[in-house]
């Protein structure tokens, strides 16, 4: 019986097991060995083992402690780190409000939130370019109305603008699962037992919703820290952030040993940020 | 709320988020559907059938080849609008093979899809430096002259370049020039000098108006002819004071871009730009504002070549097509389309008005001594240089 249960398991397991293995882990195993070889001229490695790479990565600019690739990993994390703070802010009030109508409402609503991703979202920052540009939407309206243009396009503004859009319902969606399932009559026990709006929000609200907080975080954080589409076109390719350099070194400089080893310490870093969290969440739940 | 209900959104929201993912997931490079024939072409090729029955006949047209050792179809590896679907839709009512055109946006991604074998091309179009590298890394096959005796219409010029000293592996496609383009109505009098867009007082009247191209070696190779060195310098001290110079000027154009600039200058989003003459002359097609100058301190030279991968399955097929392409009136109606310059010295004469008119009026055109000012991008082991002097430039 124990054995069938095994079996069982194991036939359930496998297609995702071996979609992982083939698409996942081997792709991830096959960039670490990469970062540890050779360039070779014109594309491809050379095979032999080298760790040229990362020392490469982490050599310091001349009478400095960083280089321009570390300039572009801190600002990668700076900008992701915004994007979500800011995803954060609109995201929870959007879905607090969603959360508290009516099923048939609160469907519709989510429905509208929804529904950008009907576009592909490289149309959608195209659209945004338009809506920014000098003579685009926003400088039009501005100039009707006799106002000084604002010149937004190709700034780190229009990078933020155009992230933050992208990225809002993925930081909208788990926060509402995560409020729906609230039992608000807790609202009215802290209530009842003399807690301010304040309390009630840090000390029962704000703990029991957390895991979506969490949940929104991580879809919002981990996809805008590697982007490449939004600096390109909203900020005129003048910034780089991780998914520029990466395409660069891949692309134009041709270099795949480094381009995978910059690849390796970004996963490396933010898979021990992630089991970080998960331990002190763990942690705290006992 | 009962319940029940407490677990749906969980669901809903599982499904939205795949649903959401799955969708983003699809953006990838999509490949554009092969050109629909007209119906006229279809009678064509219906009359074409009933002529190659009729062997006598079929002789009529060499521009063919051996029409038994075509096949039906031929896949081409290519730039975006860099092919008149008209030829493609000729070639297939005249010698019955289709030619299906898959689009790349840089000599990387092409190379890194032949070399990963079995691509399933049998034309290709890399850049000078681009069939170099595939020459270096076994890509290309040998072409068989035999089969393109158009060859003889090529312009010498443009023929045993750098790259390919022997025509061995590639044979000219298109060739162009990299200098300023820039908009009359904010430059009545025409710009000769880098300065405009690498001295920051000058550049910083225009502030947001300008672009560069989203190209190391061509962005950096313009700030080292600026500084009086050559495209191809690797030295470090050099590059160090392209970087300054980049750098400077970074606050004050609106962005590095290489794909659209043609469409950015003809709308007047931008006013100058380091440009293709070919782009800037798509732009004066639709804005004649729109003019082209290579700077004093001289400007880059470049070529894209037709070759054929090592794996290409239909081989004959593709060289009776790069013989079709190098016919002169074939060759005239490809630069009548893309602007750029033909290396069909044959083709020169049967050009349209409206290309001469364009690239005469809109100083794209160049004679003798604007030549000698140009030197080609050429790539070697030292190379990698620009592409971090370049992660600098963008770092900052």
């Amino acid at each position: 019986m124990r054995s069938r249960q095994k079996a069982y398991l194991a036939v359930l397991l496998s297609p995702g097991a071996l979609w992982l293995l083939f698409f996942f882990i081997t792709p991830s195993l096959l960039i670490v060995v990469y970062s540890l070889l050779e360039r070779k001229d014109g594309g491809g490695v050379i095979w032999s083992f080298t760790l040229d790479a990362y020392i490469k990565l982490f050599t310091p600019n001349e009478g400095t402690f960083i280089n321009d690739f570390l300039i572009i990993f801190l600002r990668s994390f700076w900008w992701a780190t915004l994007t979500t703070v800011i995803c954060l802010l609109v995201g929870y009030p959007l879905a607090f409000y969603i959360a508290r109508q009516k099923p048939s409402v609160a469907s519709t609503l989510l429905f509208l939130v929804m529904i950008p991703f009907w576009t592909n979202f490289l149309v959608r920052t195209y659209a945004w370019k338009f809506i920014l540009n000098n003579n685009g939407l926003i400088n039009t309206i501005l100039q009707a109305f006799d106002f000084a243009p604002w010149s937004l396009i190709n700034t780190p503004t229009a990078v933020l603008i155009g992230m933050v859009y992208g990225s809002l319902p993925f930081m909208v969606l788990p926060l509402y699962a995560s409020i729906e399932k609230f039992d608000f009559s807790l609202v009215e026990a802290g209530q009842d037992l003399g807690a301010t709006y304040w309390q009630v929000f840090t000390r029962i609200f704000l703990p029991l919703t957390l895991p979506g907080i969490a949940a929104g975080s991580i879809l919002v954080f981990i996809p805008t820290v590697g982007q490449y589409v939004v600096p390109t076109i909203l900020g005129g390719g003048k910034v780089a952030m991780l998914g520029n350099i990466l395409a660069q070194q891949y692309g134009s400089a041709l270099n795949w040993p480094f381009g995978s080893a910059i690849a390796v310490v970004f996963m490396v870093l933010l898979m021990g940020g992630i089991i970080i969290y998960f331990r002190i969440e763990q942690e705290q739940e006992i | 709320m009962s319940y029940q209900n407490q677990f749906k959104p969980v669901w809903r929201l599982i499904t939205l988020i795949t649903l959401a993912l799955l969708m983003t997931a699809c953006g990838g490079s999509s490949t554009p559907a092969p050109a629909e024939k007209p119906a006229e072409a279809t009678v064509a090729k219906a009359e074409e059938k009933t002529a190659e029955e009729k062997p006598s006949e079929a002789a009529t047209t060499d521009r063919c080849g051996d029409k038994a050792k075509l096949v039906k179809n031929i896949n081409m590896f290519n730039w975006a609008q860099y092919m008149d679907p008209e030829i493609l839709k000729q070639f297939e009512a005249e010698c019955g093979v289709k030619v299906r055109e898959d689009i790349f946006t840089s000599n990387e991604d092409m190379i890194a899809k032949v070399q990963a074998g079995n691509s399933g091309y049998d034309l290709v179009i890399p850049s000078d430096y681009a069939v170099d590298i595939m020459v270096r890394g076994d890509l290309l096959a040998e072409l068989d002259r035999a089969n393109i005796p158009n060859i003889k219409n090529l312009n010498p010029l443009q023929m045993g370049l750098y790259y390919d000293k022997e025509n061995k592996f590639s044979l000219p496609y298109q060739w162009n020039i990299t200098g300023i383009a820039y908009n009359v109505k904010t430059f009545p009098t025409p710009p000769d000098s880098w300065a405009l867009l690498f001295d920051p007082k000058q550049l910083c009247e225009h502030k947001g108006f300008a672009s560069m191209l989203e190209d190391e070696r061509e962005s950096i190779g313009a700030a080292l002819k600026f500084l009086g060195y050559s495209y191809n310098d690797t030295d470090a001290a050099h590059h160090e004071e392209a970087k300054k110079i980049l750098l400077g000027q970074k606050e004050c154009i609106a962005g590095y871009n290489s794909d659209s600039v043609n469409q950015t200058l003809a709308g007047e989003e931008i006013l100058f730009a380091h440009a293709w003459a070919g782009m800037a002359a798509q732009a004066r097609a639709e804005n004649d504002n729109i003019k082209f100058v290579i700077a004093k301190e001289g400007g880059a030279i470049w070529q894209d070549n037709m070759a054929i991968p090592k794996d290409a399955p239909n081989k004959y097929t593709a060289e009776v097509f790069i013989n079709y392409l190098l016919d002169p009136a074939i060759g005239a109606q490809l630069s009548n389309f893309t602007y750029y310059f033909t290396p069909n010295k044959a083709a020169e004469p049967l050009l349209s008005e409206m290309y001469h008119k364009i690239l005469t009026e809109g100083g794209m055109m160049i004679d003798e001594e604007t030549h000698k000012r140009l030197e080609w991008i050429e790539r070697n082991d030292k190379s990698i240089i620009f592409s971090d002097t370049w992660t600098a430039v963008k770092a900052q």
